[in-house]
């Protein structure tokens, strides 16, 4: 295909027609079809920006009534992309870099026009190029801000690269602070300083630090109130390039439910102690005038049970609560991690006998120490013991032990009962989960036993996990870091309230 | 100090009260009289003068704290143990009644059997002092 049908549209600034003609020339020559306006004033070159758009600019040098400088700042003002070639009889050197510096993107000299043509060729190119990158990029930042999530991106160095509209909404106490090539600790710092972002249990300079590992340290996920009542969650993911890119959720809603529900579950619960007092208390006034009539004491004997067993799940559910929001008081110490099995077996044989269960507590050769709270870990043994002993079959054996497995010591609860299905894993740990829905009414229980164990096992920084094969029995483990003075890293820190006695 | 022999229980639940008397009179062989609440008790202790008051925590119009500062303010009450029985009975709420001066905390739900027996131990405690 011949060149010249190459439209191309030309912008020349220039006193002289005749030098403007003698470019044209040349460039319909190079095989160009230019459409062009010449312009040799400030508000001609403002005029040519109206309703037109120019492939490239040729400028001259020197002109009476428009400095070359002036020239290169409005254009650059109306269309930054637009490339700019300055044409000129003989120039010295530092000009030259100073033009370079202002934006001209090459000089061409008069006697030497056969440059014109590759460099305008280069020049268009170029600058297409970076229109599309820029497109792109306005393009990718438009999709960013319609994200109902802020997310900003920090390069190695911490600083930032971009974020969306929704990111500096968030952060709207310091918006004007997050611009690119902000630092991560200036942004953070200003929106600690101004108490958008705080935290009750530290000092503004705790905060700050605390938020700066987060950031170096990115791990999943955590929540940050607001000084406005929001709430956030905060993820921290690294890029390939080893920067950040932090995503900020507003979880105020699901936080506000969250608060609500344990609201109404904790009103509830004490709502249902009071008639409960009265029903225990009455029933247990009428089996002493009654304990001679063998009809009467049964029935008595059956409402005593099942107050107890409502007493039982308002007090669990009430714990869950306590559990959930993080208030249940603790009290570690290191200990040797036999003396809670045996008092959680002690505890559980009367139940297991109830079911034609054995337990045998197979004591370790050493002491294996862990840190955690002694009631509270022997409460969630005698929750599995329980569970053990009801879903076993009768005349089987329950085996509770301990023993150390690298750096963990694990107190595992074996039983030889029905297994749990592979799929139900998680599931088993929800709040009010049974295997077979029919085992509430049968083995008396309403599935809160575990969610609880799990909650206390988390908070006292430990894990809680099963094996199981279908038809083969259940192993639960309870698994803490071995104590050596420290707890392992590897672990959560422990939650809660936490009155923490020195290591023995 | 005397024996422990005359309780007065506040409590706006009628059933609970109902109870507690039958529980304490029986089995404690306790004189024992019941108030609905808070301003109640306030007009019934010079009259009654109890030896123990047994104080329910949650109540509409003067609630067991707002009542227990209202009964301290009495003349006879200087000696007058108090107990406050609560369903909520955490520990974090346990030592906040004991600061508060309560000689004892009796969590709900009770054992009416061993209400009483409880609340000789409470007593002990206070004559000790």
């Amino acid at each position: 295909m011949h060149a010249a049908s190459i439209p191309l549209n030309v912008l020349i600034i220039d006193d002289s027609e005749d030098d403007a003609l003698l470019l044209l020339r040349h460039l319909s020559s190079s095989g160009w079809k230019p459409d062009h306006l010449r312009v040799d004033t400030r508000e001609g070159l403002e005029a040519a920006f109206v309703d037109r758009q120019w492939h490239i600019v040729l400028s001259d040098y020197s002109m009476p009534k428009l400095s070359v400088e002036n020239a290169l700042e409005i254009i650059k003002a109306n269309d930054e992309n637009l490339p700019v070639i300055v044409v000129t009889g003989a120039m010295r050197e530092d000009e030259l870099i100073r033009l370079i510096k202002l934006g001209a993107k090459d000089i061409i000299l008069k006697n030497n026009l056969s440059r014109l043509k590759p460099a305008v060729e280069r020049e268009i190119a170029d600058a297409l190029q970076r229109r599309e990158t820029a497109n792109a990029e306005s393009r990718f930042l438009n999709a960013l801000d319609c994200i109902s999530q802020g997310i900003a991106l920090y390069d190695v160095d911490d600083r930032l690269v971009l974020c969306n509209e929704r990111y500096r909404e968030i952060m709207h106490p310091i918006r004007d602070n997050i611009v690119p090539g902000a630092t991560f600790e200036e942004i953070i710092t200003q929106a600690v300083r101004t108490g958008h972002l705080t935290d009750p249990a530290s000092t503004p300079d705790e905060l700050i630090a605390h938020q700066m590992n987060r950031h170096r340290n990115p791990e999943p996920s955590f929540e940050q109130p607001l000084a406005d009542e929001r709430w956030l969650k905060i993820q921290k993911q690294r890029t390939a390039e080893g920067g950040v890119i932090s995503i900020l959720t507003d979880i105020t809603e699901a936080k506000k439910m969250t608060i609500m529900k344990d609201e109404f579950i904790s009103v509830v619960s004490h709502e249902l102690r009071t008639p409960l007092t009265s029903i225990r208390g009455s029933v247990a006034l009428l089996e002493l005038k009654l304990k001679h009539d063998p009809s009467a004491s049964q029935l008595i004997d059956i409402a005593l049970r099942n107050s107890d067993r409502l007493s039982r799940l308002v007090n669990d559910i009430l714990n869950l609560g306590k559990l959930k929001a993080g208030e249940m008081e603790l009290y570690l110490r290191q200990l040797n991690s036999w003396d809670p099995i045996v008092q959680a077996v002690e505890a559980s044989r009367h139940f297991a006998d109830q079911y034609g269960v054995t337990i045998v507590a197979q004591e370790p050769e050493r002491k294996l120490q862990i840190v955690a709270d002694a009631e509270k870990l022997i409460q969630v043994l005698v929750n599995l013991l329980s569970n053990a002993a009801k879903f076993s079959p009768n005349g089987s054996t329950v085996t509770i032990g301990v023993e150390q497995n690298d750096r963990l010591v694990q107190i595992y609860i074996s039983d030889q009962g029905p297994g749990i299905p592979t799929e139900l894993a998680e599931a088993v740990f929800d709040k009010f989960f049974q295997v077979d829905s029919s085992d509430t009414r049968s083995r008396g229980g309403v599935g809160l036993g575990l969610s609880i164990s799990r909650e206390i096992v988390k908070a006292l920084g430990g894990n809680i996990r099963f094996e199981s094969l279908p038809g083969n029995g259940t192993t639960f483990f309870v698994e803490f870091p071995a104590a050596t003075g420290t707890v392992s890293e590897s672990f959560e820190e422990p939650q809660g309230s936490i009155q923490q006695e020195h290591y023995a | 100090m005397n024996s422990l022999q005359r309780i007065l229980y506040v409590d706006d639940e009628p059933d609970i009260q109902a109870i507690v008397k039958t529980a304490l009179e029986a089995l404690g062989g306790f004189t024992v009289c019941t108030c609905d609440c808070g301003a109640d008790a306030v007009t019934e202790v010079p009259v009654f003068k109890p030896d123990m008051i047994l104080l329910d925590m949650m109540m509409p119009g003067l609630n067991g704290i707002e009542t227990f500062d209202a009964l301290k303010a009495l003349p006879e009450m200087a000696d007058t143990p108090v107990v406050f029985v609560t369903a909520k009975a955490q520990s974090d709420e346990l030592n906040k009644y004991k600061a508060l001066g309560a000689a004892g905390t009796i969590p709900k739900p009770f054992d009416p059997i061993t209400l009483s027996d409880d609340l000789h131990q409470i007593w002990k405690t206070v004559v000790v002092e």
